[in-house]
């Protein structure tokens, strides 16, 4: 028995000595630019106001570390606004913009991180007014927002395709909060 | 790719922001449709001035030089400056079916056009004047809501009717019935006189070019129900040329420009 089990101590030696350790996929760092598609909804209180559409983001940033990076990111989307009629089947776009900062890793050729930033929102009209959305002559509002996603590293070192969801608050928009999904291209120069 | 990227958002941007309406919900609603006691089913009337900011000096120095150019008062809020439409809703409170009139009148900077007003005829069979739009018969059923919508290019259609009439003399019947939103200049004509129907009316001073087309700054509804209904509604301006007061109904007054439309009045010489 205790043989047997040397022999199998030994095998499993061999085993993992012959596989190694893999190496992550190479994939280069420094300056980066993102480009996403994806839908914003608006969550409650204020989802019966607004429905969820479509929305198209770019960032631009840089890798400070393997696991942080920084950068500004600037996200329009286009809602229909469902409050009570009258006025109906009117549509308005949020523009949401700000610096953020990026904490990750990567694991071969996948990476994960969480994020977070704040900044500047603007809506462009005042469609929401009714519902108590935006006040007279208000049209813009700070922004935060926190999320988390997911990177492919493709086999251009360059490029790699990814995932996020970003929750987002307009604290001057009656703490309007809504849900940012994307998916997303990354070129790193 | 850097710069790809960032003309896409930038475009996008631009793109969103350009024409965006601003909406003015109506103070209050009008409610018509009951017996005010005498037999008579009352109607609602409403009055909503647009809050314009008041004229810039440069404005005011360019406007000027304009219509010393033409020959021909260029208003300060011109037809294409602002694009109006109205959205509203119908909702019958009574439980039987009933009909609905919904007219639109208004006013531009000097004339307010309000058809009880203009008698175009002491023939007590001869037809009312009509509003500049709507007065389309709408049957709303019991306890319903119904919609609609006065579109821009009615809303531009009346402000050249009005213009037509008050400047260009136009006979009410033929500014209405004849489509004038996409003409270049019209024709004034020498006054109507209702107590004299067959004398023509000949063409009288210079064409007035679209230039000089006097838009609505003031929407007036009328509400004509059968039944007891309320009457929402709201009005959505593009602000072409930036006119518009942010703050809208709640501007301060003293930011506003005041108009002060007289009523056009027509009728037949005693």
């Amino acid at each position: 028995m205790t043989a047997r089990m040397g022999r199998l101590v030994v095998l499993l030696g061999v085993l993992i000595a012959l596989a190694g350790v893999a190496d992550a996929r190479p994939a280069s760092s420094g300056w980066f630019a993102e480009g996403g598609l994806g839908a914003v909804a608006i969550l409650p209180s204020h989802a019966d106001d607004a429905r969820p559409g479509p929305a198209l983001s770019i960032r631009v940033g840089r890798d400070l570390f393997s696991w942080l990076s920084v950068g500004v990111s600037l996200v329009a989307s286009s809602h229909e606004a469902t409050v009570p009629a009258p006025p109906e089947g009117e549509w308005f776009q949020l523009y949401r913009g700000g610096g953020d900062a990026r904490l990750g890793g990567r694991f071969d050729r996948l990476a994960i991180f969480l994020e977070g930033g704040a900044g500047l929102a603007m809506i462009s009209s005042n469609v929401l007014g009714k519902v108590g959305v935006t006040g007279p002559g208000e049209n813009f509002t700070i922004a935060f927002q926190v999320g988390a996603g997911f990177e492919y590293q493709l086999e251009n070192r360059h490029y790699a395709i990814g995932a996020g969801v970003d929750a987002f608050v307009l604290p001057q928009f009656d703490a309007m909060r809504g849900l940012d999904t994307r998916l997303y291209l990354r070129y790193t120069y | 790719m850097r710069s790809f990227i960032g003309c896409a958002g930038l475009l996008s941007v631009v793109i969103g922001c350009a024409n965006d309406p601003v909406y003015i919900p109506a103070p209050m609603n009008l409610e018509g449709g009951v017996d005010d006691g005498t037999g008579t089913i009352t109607e609602a009337r409403a009055q909503l001035v647009l809050p314009i900011n008041t004229e810039t000096t440069d404005d005011a120095t360019k406007r000027a030089a304009r219509t010393a150019a033409l020959g021909i008062d260029v208003p300060y809020v011109k037809v294409g400056d602002i694009e109006v439409s109205i959205e509203w809703t119908i909702k019958n409170l009574d439980a039987m079916d009933g009909d609905a009139l919904v007219e639109l009148n208004g006013a531009n900077e000097l004339f307010a056009y309000d058809p009880t007003l203009i008698v175009l005829s002491d023939d007590e069979e001869a037809p009312p004047t009509p509003g500049l739009d709507g007065d389309i018969p709408l049957h709303v059923p019991g306890n319903a809501t119904i919609g609609g919508l006065f579109r821009e290019d009615q809303l531009r259609e009346a402000s050249i009717d009005l213009d037509q009439m008050t400047r260009g003399n136009v006979n009410p019947f033929r500014a209405l019935l004849t489509v004038s939103k996409n003409v270049d200049f019209f024709q004034p004509v020498s006054a109507y006189d209702p107590s004299m129907p067959d004398v023509a009316q000949v063409p009288v001073g210079d064409p007035i070019p679209r230039e000089a087309f006097r838009q609505l700054i003031r929407v007036d509804l009328v509400f004509k129900p059968t039944r007891h209904m309320v009457l929402e509604y709201t009005v959505r301006v593009r602000d072409i040329r930036g006119i518009m007061n942010d703050l809208l109904l709640s501007a301060p007054p003293a930011e506003l420009q005041q108009f002060d439309p007289q009523p056009f009045v027509v009728s037949p010489t005693p």
